[in-house]
């Protein structure tokens, strides 16, 4: 009779603790979601200022608690509340050994700084063990997130050529094209690459294939010191076209002597960039020396500001520069871009390119979608099984779906302390639990009756049922185990949330169908003193 | 007392060789299936980009196609989905569209060539070459691995004989239920996988409780000839075996009609599974057991 108080006792504890560990989870998807709408609706009428602060104090109040209880909620994968998922290889083809040693680790840190710049909630950012770089970002705008992430950010400034230069370099291309091409006479080279107004050159969006192919096959015999680049799309008197650059091979200054970058709007003179957004650099201390001789001797000629290998821009030097201010304007009158812009440049370039090697993103709709038809599928199992167990088993059924309440209560409340992820197969896994757990109380119950029937008393079949049918009931939950376990190492993410409730689930179904069951069954017995009992 | 299934006492060895039959076609199908056919694999393992779009309204999947080729992309491979007005789209590893922009650009060409349709991205993978390869191989292992660790366990637990059987009702459910997956032009992604590797870790459950019993009988009766032990044994233990095997299928059906997308074939698979997995454990596992003991006698 101790041994049994204790044992309920036991239960009871376990039961709290879940009940505990399951509440911040319950507060943060069930009651602060309401709340915060309320407040916001609230706020909204509010008629007087006070009335208005009180408000936004308790909604500021609420956020704090969100973040802080976060931490100890259920999380969700990123399958159920909409992210993006990536998998980044830095492209180390193009490094020395010693930078190629380090290149992962610092291509890292810089991510790690454009996120966290950017603002998102609960970023992960890990170096895999492979030496790739996984990013997970719950619900951002992806394609936002991918540009920021993605752009190696190289920062150049380079003297562009005299038009007169330039003009020579095209016609050597031309020449060039022509003793490949003797044949092809409908396209003329020529054509493609034409003079725009203040000495710039052009060409047409669709031909920039084309003319980057005859670039690209250029060599220094034609380019000499020189190399050629292009602006961003814009529209010139209708037309899509990108600018045409000559500018210098090696650059003055680089990314890597800027000390600051802030957005601002376009204070300047021209006329087509007012009420656009800017992208002001200051240089550090040494490096703006350098960069007001470098102006102080090209002045009249004219400097490009080349963001990956792109020119934003090539101002006319006016005059030498001592302050060592200068500016990126991106001609857009969302500040977005620019925001972009000072990010990137104010977290350093990446050390090469990083390559995307695996992306799996999900849209918020979607991700909502999976969870209210994953609840259902939980809800319709739950019902099924429960009535089945009754109708089926009678009392001893009801036993079972107790057990089996537990079993799932309990399977929430380790994910929570676990900080395990639940995802869409996670929910898969839980309906299977349900499925899955009830298999031991069956086995259970039909050991008994065969016991029962062979002549044995209720006390003597339900004791015997029990011993005879857990081994069983291990074994088999054992062989499952072994394939959770395989799957856990196999899957990502997804994959990985299935692995984990499955592992947890007959874990925990070990426990409540043979521990739990049998200590209801001995308090039932104790209780009604059954002389048949309902099973 | 609700019973379902009453004090059966039909005699399943006797005809075992209808049973045998049955198998051994279904399992040379589905061979053949897998080798001439061939499973479709998604982009897991091939490598490539799949879109979810949603669109408002009923989309002519050429229409998509068209807008695909101005984007240069020539050939993708474009479905339907059951649910609603959303395509997939897939494309192979060789047009991938590398670098950024991609999404946004097709977005914007589909809204243009199809009023009205509100174009939503779902969904969006893609799956390098590098990546594809090694989620090949480890699949690979990982299939490998766990009928390992089942056959370790089992013959650890069980005398050789039936963890033997036991490992071949296994791979016999494996194979059928693959066969199933070729034949349905499932598409194979990680998801499949891992309900096939859960098959193989419960499917096993059942053959364990047959077996289980088989040897408990063994000790008990000592007159009786073994087929007749094997015999009873699945006879006592059947309205367990239907009825566990019944409340997990009923979950997994639930999973397939009334999930969503991506746990919908999982749940298909798992369907197949469980019931050739309680089909085998009842017809296949004692049957096997006894025919190799007839052979070669271990008892008495």
């Amino acid at each position: 009779m101790k041994g049994k108080r204790f044992k309920i006792f036991f239960i009871l504890v376990l039961f709290f603790l879940a009940l505990y560990s399951l509440y911040p989870t319950y507060r943060f998807y069930f009651v602060l979601p309401k709340e915060m709408k309320k407040l916001e609706l609230q706020l909204a009428n509010a008629k007087t200022i006070s009335e208005s602060t009180a408000i936004q104090n308790q909604l500021l109040e609420l956020k704090k608690e969100r973040i802080k209880i976060h931490k100890k909620s259920i999380h969700l994968g990123l399958d159920l509340v909409g992210g993006m998922h990536l998998l980044l290889e830095v492209d180390k083809s193009k490094l020395s050994e010693k930078e190629a040693k380090e290149a992962v680790d610092r291509a890292l840190e810089v991510i790690r700084n454009r996120v966290d710049q950017f603002g998102v909630f609960e970023p992960i950012i890990q170096k895999t063990a492979e030496g790739r770089i996984l990013v997970q970002l719950p619900g951002v705008d992806r394609e936002r997130a991918k540009s920021l992430i993605g752009q190696t950010a190289q920062l150049e400034f380079s003297l562009v050529a005299e038009p007169n230069i330039a003009r020579d370099i095209f016609k050597k291309m031309e020449e060039y094209y022509q003793k490949l091409n003797p044949a092809d006479t409908s396209v003329k080279f020529s054509d493609k690459i034409f003079e725009i107004e203040g000495g710039d050159f052009g060409c047409e969006e669709e031909d920039l294939p084309f003319v980057e192919n005859v670039v690209s096959q250029l060599d220094t015999t034609i380019l000499g010191e020189w190399q050629i680049l292009f602006g961003p799309l814009e529209f010139y008197q209708g037309r899509k076209i990108r600018r045409v650059y000559v500018v210098k091979r090696e650059p003055e200054i680089t990314g890597a002597s800027v000390a600051s970058a802030e957005i601002h709007p376009y204070s300047g003179s021209e006329t087509g960039l007012a009420n656009t957004w800017v992208v002001g650099l200051k240089l550090k201390k040494a490096d703006a020396k350098k960069f007001a001789s470098i102006t102080g001797r090209n002045v009249g000629k004219r400097l490009a500001i080349i963001l990956d290998k792109t020119v934003r821009s090539a101002p006319v030097i006016k005059e030498r520069i001592p302050s060592g201010e200068a500016m990126i304007t991106t001609g857009e009158i969302n500040p977005d871009k620019a925001k972009e812009i000072a990010i990137v440049i104010k977290s350093g370039a990446l050390p090469a390119p990083v390559l995307i090697s695996e992306e799996r993103s999900v849209g918020p709709t979607l991700g909502q979608d999976a969870i209210n038809k994953g609840m259902r599928v939980i809800i319709f199992s739950a019902i099924i099984v429960f009535i089945f167990m009754v109708v089926y088993y009678n009392l001893s059924g009801l036993i079972a779906d107790v057990c089996l309440f537990l079993n799932i209560f309990f399977l929430l409340a380790l994910l929570s302390t676990l900080r395990a992820t639940l995802t869409l197969p996670g929910i898969a896994g839980i309906a299977l639990t349900i499925g899955m757990s009830v298999d031991a109380s069956i086995l259970i119950f039909e050991r008994i009756r065969e016991e029962l029937k062979s002549g044995k008393t209720p006390l003597t079949a339900v004791d015997t049922g029990f011993k005879r049918a857990s081994i069983t009931i291990i074994d088999a939950n054992l062989t499952t185990i072994i394939t959770g376990i395989v799957l856990y190492w196999l899957g990502t993410g997804p994959i990985r949330g299935f692995a984990t409730t499955l592992i947890i689930g007959l874990l925990v179904n070990l426990f409540t169908a043979i521990f739990v069951a049998r200590v209801l069954f001995e308090i039932i017995l104790n209780q009604f003193q059954f002389k048949r009992l309902p099973i | 007392m609700i019973r379902f299934i009453k004090e059966t006492n039909i005699n399943f060895l006797e005809k075992r060789k209808i049973f045998y039959f049955i198998s051994l076609s279904l399992v040379i199908i589905s061979l053949i299936a897998l080798i001439v056919i061939g499973p479709r694999y998604g982009v897991d393992f091939t490598g490539g980009s799949l879109y979810v779009i949603r669109f408002s309204k009923e989309v002519a999947i050429e229409e998509i196609r068209n807008t695909l080729k101005e984007l240069n992309i020539h050939n993708p491979t474009i479905q339907r989905s059951l649910e609603g007005y959303e395509y997939l789209i897939k494309i192979d590893l060789k047009e991938l569209p590398y670098g950024g922009g991609f999404l946004p650009q097709l977005i914007e060409k589909l809204k243009e060539r199809i009023k009205g349709s509100n174009p939503e991205i779902l969904k969006e993978e893609i799956v390098g070459p590098r990546i594809s390869k090694e989620l090949q191989k480890i699949t690979f292992f990982a299939l490998l691995v766990g009928i390992g660790g089942i056959l370790i366990y089992v013959s650890f637990r069980f005398n050789f004989r039936f963890g033997t059987t036991a490992v071949l009702a296994l791979i016999h459910d494996a194979l059928i239920t693959l066969g199933f997956i070729v034949l349905t032009r499932t598409t194979v992604n990680i998801p499949i996988v891992a309900a096939l590797l859960t098959i193989i870790g419960y499917s096993v459950n059942d053959s364990i409780v047959v077996s289980d019993r088989v040897r408990e009988n063994l000790k008990k009766i000592k007159k009786e000839g073994f087929e007749y032990i094997a015999n009873l044994s699945i006879n006592e233990t059947l309205s367990r075996t239907v009825l566990t095997a019944l409340t997990t299928l009923f979950v997994s059906l639930l999973i397939w009609f009334l999930g969503t997308a991506d746990i919908k074939d999982f749940g298909k698979v798992l369907s197949i599974g469980i019931i050739t997995g309680t089909y085998s454990s009842i017809f296949i596992v004692a049957a096997l057991v006894t025919d190799w003991e007839k052979r070669h006698p271990s008892r008495r």
